[in-house]
Parts: C-alpha cells; structure tokens; sequence
C-alpha cells in the first residue's frame, strides 16, 4: 500500500506538469487566433468551435485521470490512516487489559 | 534517425528534439524571425517486461542511446506482474514563417502511430483550405488537433497504468471480505 501511494503521487507530480504545459499551449493558441481574428467570417467561427470541442474533450479525459490519481491518493491515506489508529487502539486495548491483570494480581 | 531529422528533415526544431530526451514537459511559442510551436509532455508507458527489445530497431529507445529509465512495475519485492514501467515523452513541434504561411510539423511519441493518428492527419487539409486568408489561425488549430490526439491517447495510457496498479495493489476493491 505505501508503494502504491508512493507511485500514485509520482505519477500525479507528472501528470500535473504536463496538464499545465498543455494549458499554457491552449492559452497561448487561442490569443495567437484571436489576434490574427481568424474567427470572423461564421463558417471560420463554426470550425474553430468544432475544434476547440474536439481539443477540451480530449484535454478533460486527461484531467479527469488525474482526478482519479489524487482520489487514489485519498483513498490510501485514509487506509493508512485507518490501520495507524487500528494499531494504536490496539496496543491501547492490550496496555489496559495488562493494567488490569497487574492490578487483579497484586490485589 | 535522430541525425536525419535534425540536420535534413527539420533542423530548426533541434531545441524539441532535445526536449524529447529529457524528462520534463514543456511549452514554448516563439515567433520573431521564425514562429516556433512546440510542446514535449513527459510521462510513463507500461510494457510486457518479455517484450523482446531490439536495439536495431531504429525506433528503439534505452537507456544507452536515449537516456531513458525504466523499472519492473511494482518492484519485485511487491509482487511479480511481469510489466515494466519506461519514463517516455512525446514531443511535437511546428516551425515556420512567422505570418504562419509555410511549416513544417514533426510528431515524435509511442503513444501514437500512423494508423491512430491518420483521421485527425485527413482533417488538417480541409481546414488550411478553410483558413487559407487566415493561416495563421490553421496553422494554430492544427496545432490543437494534434494536441488534441495526444492527450487522448495519454490518458488512454495513463488509464491502463492505473488498471495494473489496481489489480497489484487492489485499492478500492475489496476493504472488507
């Protein structure tokens, strides 16, 4: 498990680099296109919508793995967390119980 | 193959191929004497751990010729699940005179190939045909096409990443049997 939490968050690191690279490109497209005005005449406006549509549709099947990564992440720190405070009431359960045997013996 | 396309094919996007071999991502778009689009996303892909490697295959990636790692996935010590984990990236770069008129476009990635890439590839020339009186404006959505691909085939990768590391480790699966 905490290899897997370890891979998890290397391939989140990753995937957040490249989804910022790729935001930075769409945004730095998009103000090339509108200073060149290329969207003026509609049919021009209807293809550059359909291929905005096109990109945002890939893009968000990439950012929603993402999601799912750091969802995982969540998931195996609350299990780590979840065994930590299992092994602690534990070792609590067995401190109070040897507790009590001392002090029925020496009673 | 890697002389061929920087000092022949496309020696103005030397920076790209350079960027192919590291393993950060990256995004640049430049335009003075010459307008340079390029991008290198870096990432991961899992491959059979008995995938015969051919280093006389020109397309052959190691870490003698290319510099890249890879690792059994999860480590032997986890279990054995016979795939290997290689660090990857997948560059693309578009070069050309700066009113986006004449270019040249490169596509280095194995996350892709021909056959998967040919639709996108069979739009490209109606839409140049379209933005003709705007070419800078094609040559900017084709950018995104392509762009386009790519991220979906990463996440495509990325997803079966995640499979096999489920079925390793079975997060989620099963907490109580």
């Amino acid at each position: 498990m905490i290899w897997g939490g370890q891979a998890l968050r290397i391939f989140d690191d990753r995937l957040s680099a490249s989804l910022s690279q790729i935001r930075n490109a769409k945004e730095a497209l998009d103000h090339n296109i509108k200073q060149d005005e290329g969207q003026q005449h509609i049919e021009l406006l209807q293809e550059y919508m359909t291929v905005l549509e096109g990109f945002e549709k890939h893009f968000s099947s990439l950012s929603n793995v993402q999601v799912r990564i750091q969802l995982k992440i969540k998931h195996v720190i609350g299990l780590r967390d979840g065994a930590s405070h299992f092994q602690y009431f534990y070792l609590h359960v067995l401190n109070t119980r040897a507790i009590d045997l001392n002090t029925a013996n020496s009673a | 193959m890697v002389s061929a396309f920087a000092y022949v094919w496309h020696p103005d996007a030397l920076d790209t191929f350079d960027n192919y071999f590291g393993t950060t991502s990256h995004f640049a778009d430049t335009r003075d004497t010459l307008w340079t689009s390029t991008i290198t996303i870096s990432h991961w892909k899992l491959l059979k751990s008995s995938q015969p490697k051919d280093p006389s295959n020109r397309f052959h990636e190691s870490e003698i010729n290319a510099g890249r790692k890879d690792g059994k996935f999860p480590p032997e010590k986890v279990a054995r699940s016979g795939k290997i984990l290689e660090e990857r990236s997948s560059s693309f770069v578009i070069t050309g005179d700066v009113n986006g008129y004449n270019w040249i476009c490169s596509i280095w990635s194995s996350l892709t190939n021909p056959e998967a890439i040919k639709e996108d590839i069979d739009r490209l020339p109606r839409i140049l045909n379209l933005f003709i009186h705007k070419q800078a404006t094609g040559r900017c959505l084709i950018f995104l096409i392509i762009l386009g691909h790519i991220c979906g085939k990463l996440a495509s990768e990325y997803i079966g990443i995640l499979k096999h590391l489920d079925s390793v480790v079975e997060l989620g699966v099963r907490r109580f049997t």
